[in-house]
């Protein structure tokens, strides 16, 4: 029994012994690296004397970006003329407290223009975009269906390649209180049906008599105590380069937060675009801004 | 078979339930019970302290010949039915109790009660022994089912003086734990959340504690664990994986006994003894985490863990056929497993499990049946916490209403039930759960289920079921088949077990990372349906001499309608959620030793588990509808070596284990993210950060394992007091075993490191 004893203690500490080497770390090496070597986003606007690009640097770790420049080289290139632009580095502070890498450069785009954007690193490791501008819109009124309550406005913006967006902004006149004078404000919403035609023109539908309430609500009146008179009414549209379609039809950001799904760029993630936005402004009839629910002098 | 909805639904139900109700009366009527025949019942106790003794063989023996036999159940209780009258010589043995003899006359229609008190001594060896206690050890696995019993659980080296279940648990071949943190199984292929955890009938929803060691049953409460890996019988339902049916100690009838313990990650106390000697006990435990002031000095890190548990019971023979018992559980954790990075601060989670259960058994003399009434009273508060304040919260209340009857025939049993749930469920969860910034929802389940048990030819016993689980609030039901065979052939034994089973509460939570211990309750709201498992298991076991038993064990599982986060790149928690289907194929081996002064067992389990997500958004991303995964909790390889020697006057146990190591998803990068919707404005709007990940969970981490020994003496002291020291090593050869990677930063949060242990318990009687 004894002799049993001592042999299992034996083998006990024979196995600690042999055991006891393994006792190390087995690294890990979670990050693998790639390529790709920045994200870009943002876009180049031809009504802006300013061009501006947000950079992330495809990095190993996730840090906080710091308040010191970015090892990057932006230049952009007028495919057209051949003009090279040199970027500059700016550390922004965003209201949330981060800091963010802004590029900018103090030119006007071309309209309808393709532009090469690269951003190089001190190692050689680059990324680059191909970006066309759009071309200068040109918008009219096509018709005004104008009913008791009911103005709908029918725009057509041609030789754009795409509209994304539109905002509509009114005008209006509001009394004092006192009805002594009036003051006048602007109301803007993020409004408008857009359609594509078959012929490359767009379809832009402004509802006056629709929107009547949103005005409302943002001056704080109420219809039929308060009168709103409207002088002119502002419709501004998101022109953009033919490539900036979502690959799922809206921009939803759980879908296209994966890199990659939503990307122009080359040897790295991001998406930059050609935009500007085109303004177009008209004034109404009487009638129509009666119709519409508006009060006329 | 699987959801079922709308009229065809309903009248299925209706028919099964027509058919069930059928059976019920069939059940129990005398002409299918036949119980003109006698019937003896009662209930087995042992002497020193009036517990209830389980696997006791029962006898009745006639000019020397064996006429009947049986074991004890659990509580004690046991029945020998549709006995030919006559005289008879009742024997009851039980391996360290003396034997237990008796004479009876039992005439035509005899309804006796009989309890029996074992002393305990010597068996006699010579003794026939009916059915041993063939369903308790490691290697003895019936059908997904190990019987676990204190002593199995106080083997197990932990750092405290006391034994705890989930160190058991950890043992067990096809039962995953993440790490020593986090209190997370994850059994057979299953996650945490599709576990059923009862404690003498409650449901507890979050039962292990935050540190891995322990969970909220001590060694000190417990008289019996069933664990049902799979394959469980029809009596459970409403989780689709697993069940862990925990009975608690009834306290000493006779005397007063308690012990108080210190060690360095829990101190605490339990005492028990007779309120009416023989008829009425109690029994209280408390324990409360001090690893601020112990272990965390010893290893000199800062571990942010804090527990308690509270469990306190009555138990009552009101007359020689009922039993009456109150129980109460409390349960507090609260600590962090994310400790932050450069971006986030570190998150705290915490909660807490209340629950009551009043539980009374009667077998009532005019029928040849025992019935179990369970109400039971339960509720998880768990919420995700920053350094100030609260981000996300749960909270799941439920009442429940439990029948169980046993209708006893001569060799065989047919079992039925009823249940009824309320719940409540509330959850906060930022919007990140179907658009929810609060929802608090109520649900109702009923249900009923029949088992008859029969002996088929090839001395093959099968238990055969059918439940009928039904959410009236949700307006949805299920067929539950439910199938147990055991076929036992002198030394080998042959089990089988088949089986649907549905949950319709689930748990959200975020398995990205493991540390994602933070779970979400609620009603499945998918169009498609609620998360079903199909399960089928296979098993051989065989004594191969005495002292030496082997057991193997296959099962596959498949996995319909489940629940998983969505994929995003986004860092950190979401409850976006999207279907996925899943299979899991395993096997387990155990072999036990045990032979005085050496005891072990060695454990292999391999697994298998893919799931195949389908979130609609995998095709824009990967190119295909599909994809197909490991999850996170899918460990092909876990080997664990369990050793007790008698070293008079130490005992020393040895536990080593290893895994192989787990799946995670890598990282390409990290930048960040901006919606390019239109007029972005790069000088305001700041973005997110981005992970850039490959496919997901194509890395793998490293292996792991750990060696603990640990050695205990006890020293008599005067007033029948003992003195337990207790000495060991947790991760004796420091194996830097990485716990949480934190793909962020790239830091690693490892496991518990080289902790020695030294713990005092002192208990009298």
């Amino acid at each position: 029994m004894i002799m049993d004893k001592m042999h299992m203690t034996r083998g006990l500490l024979l196995c600690l012994v042999v055991l006891s080497t393994l006792g190390c770390e087995e690294a890990v090496d979670p990050v693998l690296s790639t390529d790709e070597a920045y994200t870009l986003y943002g876009f180049l606007d031809p009504t802006s004397d300013r061009q501006a690009i947000r950079i992330f640097s495809i990095d190993g770790v996730l840090e906080r970006t710091r308040n010191e420049p970015m090892d990057a080289i932006v230049r952009s290139v007028n495919a057209r003329t051949g003009e090279t632009v040199s970027w500059r580095d700016s550390v922004v502070v965003f209201d949330d407290l981060s800091l963010g890498h802004v590029f900018h450069a103090p030119f006007r785009a071309d309209f309808d223009t393709p532009y090469t954007l690269s951003v190089t690193a001190s190692d050689g490791r680059s990324t680059s975009v191909d970006v066309r501008t759009p071309p200068d819109g040109e918008a009219r009124i096509v018709d005004i269906a104008s009913a008791r309550s009911q103005v709908v406005i029918h725009l057509e913006w041609s030789s754009v390649p795409r509209l994304l967006q539109t905002q509509v902004s009114y005008h209006v006149r509001v009394p004092f209180p006192d009805r002594s004078d009036t003051t006048t404000t602007r109301v803007d919403i993020r409004s408008g049906r857009v359609e594509e035609n078959g012929d490359g023109t767009w379809r832009v539908y402004i509802i006056p008599s629709g929107d009547l309430g949103i005005v409302f609500g943002a001056l704080g009146l109420q219809p039929g105590r308060d009168p709103i008179f409207l002088d002119r009414v502002e419709v501004r549209a998101f022109v953009t380069s033919a490539d900036w379609v979502s690959p799922v039809g809206s921009f939803d950001p759980e879908l296209l937060v994966q890199p990659g799904t939503f990307s122009n760029v080359q040897d790295g993630f991001g998406f930059v675009g050609g935009g500007y936005f085109d303004r177009f402004e008209f004034e109404m009839e009487e009638q129509d801004e009666r119709n519409a629910g508006f009060s006329v002098e | 078979m699987s959801a079922i909805n709308g009229i065809a639904t309903k009248k299925r139900i209706q028919f099964a339930g027509m058919v069930l109700a059928g059976l019920f009366l069939m059940a129990g009527s005398p002409g299918y019970s036949m119980a003109q025949q006698s019937i003896v019942r009662g209930t087995v106790v042992a002497a020193h302290d009036g517990e209830p003794l389980q696997g006791v063989n029962l006898a009745l023996y006639r000019d020397g010949a064996l006429v009947i036999g049986t074991a004890s159940g659990s509580d004690g209780i046991y029945a020998l039915a549709q006995i030919a009258s006559g005289r008879y010589d009742f024997r009851a043995t039980f391996v360290g109790f003396r034997t237990w003899t008796d004479s009876l006359d039992i005439g035509e229609g005899d309804r006796r009660i009989i309890n029996i008190v074992l002393e305990e001594g010597e068996t006699e060896l010579d003794e026939v022994v009916v059915e041993s206690d063939s369903d308790v050890g490691m290697a003895r696995v019936l059908a997904g089912q190990t019987t676990v019993r204190p002593a199995d659980v106080e083997r197990i080296p932990s750092p405290d003086v006391s034994g705890d279940l989930i160190n058991f648990l950890t043992t067990m071949p096809g039962i995953v734990s993440i790490g020593d943190r986090g209190g997370q199984l994850f059994i057979r292929g299953g996650e945490p959340w599709q576990n059923l955890v009862l404690l003498d009938g409650m449901w507890v929803y979050q039962p292990f504690h935050i540190l891995g060691f322990f969970s909220s049953f001590p060694s000190e409460i417990l008289q019996q664990v069933d664990i049902f890996a799979g394959g469980y019988t029809s009596q459970y339902g409403g989780r689709i994986s697993s069940v862990i049916d925990i009975k608690s100690r009834n306290g000493d009838k006779k005397g007063y006994a308690g012990s108080a313990t210190v060690a360095p990650f829990v101190s605490g106390f339990s005492l028990e003894g007779p309120i009416a000697v023989d008829l009425v006990s109690f029994l209280v435990s408390y324990r409360q985490s001090v690893i601020e002031e112990g272990a965390s000095r010893l290893v000199d890190d800062e571990l942010p863990f804090e527990f308690d548990d509270f469990f306190a019971k009555t138990h009552a023979f009101i007359n020689a056929n009922t039993q009456l018992s109150l129980s109460l559980l409390r349960t507090n954790d609260r600590g962090s497993v994310f400790e932050g990075n450069d971006l986030e601060d570190a998150e705290f989670v915490e909660w807490e499990n209340r629950a009551a259960s009043a539980r009374y058994l009667v077998f009532p003399r005019a029928f040849p049946i025992m019935a179990e009434f369970i109400v039971s009273g339960s509720r998880l508060k768990s919420a995700q916490t920053g350094l100030t304040e609260e981000v996300r919260f749960s909270k799941l209340s439920s009442a429940n209403t439990t029948v169980n009857v046993t209708h006893y025939h001569r060799n065989s049993e047919v079992r039925w039930g009823l249940f009824a749930r309320t719940l409540e469920l509330v959850s906060s969860l930022d919007g990140l759960y179907q658009g929810f910034f609060y929802r608090k929802e109520y649900a109702t389940e009923v249900g009923a289920y029949l088992e008859p048990e029969f002996m088929l030819p090839w001395g093959w016993r099968v238990r055969a079921g059918l439940r009928i689980h039904s959410f009236p609030s949700q307006d949805t039901g299920f067929l539950e088949p439910r199938l147990r065979a055991i076929k036992v052939r002198e030394r080998d034994e042959f089990t089988l077990a088949a089986g649907m089973f549905h949950q319709e509460i689930v748990g959200l939570t975020d398995r990205r990372d493991a540390a994602g211990i933070f779970t979400a309750w609620t009603t499945s709201t998918f169009d498609q349906g609620v998360p079903e498992a199909i399960h089928a298991i296979v098993g051989y076991r065989r004594a191969v001499t005495q002292r030496l038993e082997v057991s193997v064990e296959g099962y596959g599982k498949k996995l319909n309608n489940l629940f998983i986060p969505e994929w995003t790149a986004y860092p950190r928690f979401t409850t976006r959620i999207q279907p996925a289907e899943g299979r899991v194929l395993g096997a387990d081996f155990r072999v036990e030793y045990k032979n005085k002064p050496f005891s072990g067992f060695v454990t292999y389990g391999l697994s298998n588990v893919r799931y195949t997500a389908k979130q609609e958004s995998l095709e824009l991303w990967y190119g295909d509808k599909d994809l197909d995964f490991r999850p996170a909790h899918d460990r092909r390889h876990q080997v664990n070596v369990v050793a007790s020697l008698d070293l008079k006057p130490f005992d020393l146990d040895v536990r080593w284990q290893f895994g192989s190591g787990l799946p995670y998803s890598r990282a390409l990068g990290f930048d960040g993210f901006m919606i390019v919707d239109g007029d972005l404005d790069v000088f305001r709007e700041s973005g997110n950060r981005r992970v850039i990940y490959e496919e997901p969970y194509n890395g793998i981490l490293p292996t792991y394992h750990r060696l603990d020994i640990t050695a205990q003496r006890d020293f008599s002291l005067p007033g029948s007091a003992i003195l337990t020291t207790h000495a060991g090593v947790i991760n004796i050869y420091d194996r830097q075993n990485l716990f949480y990677l934190d793909v962020f930063t790239l830091r690693r949060v490892d496991q518990l490191p080289f902790i020695p242990t030294v713990g005092l318990k002192l208990a009298f009687e």
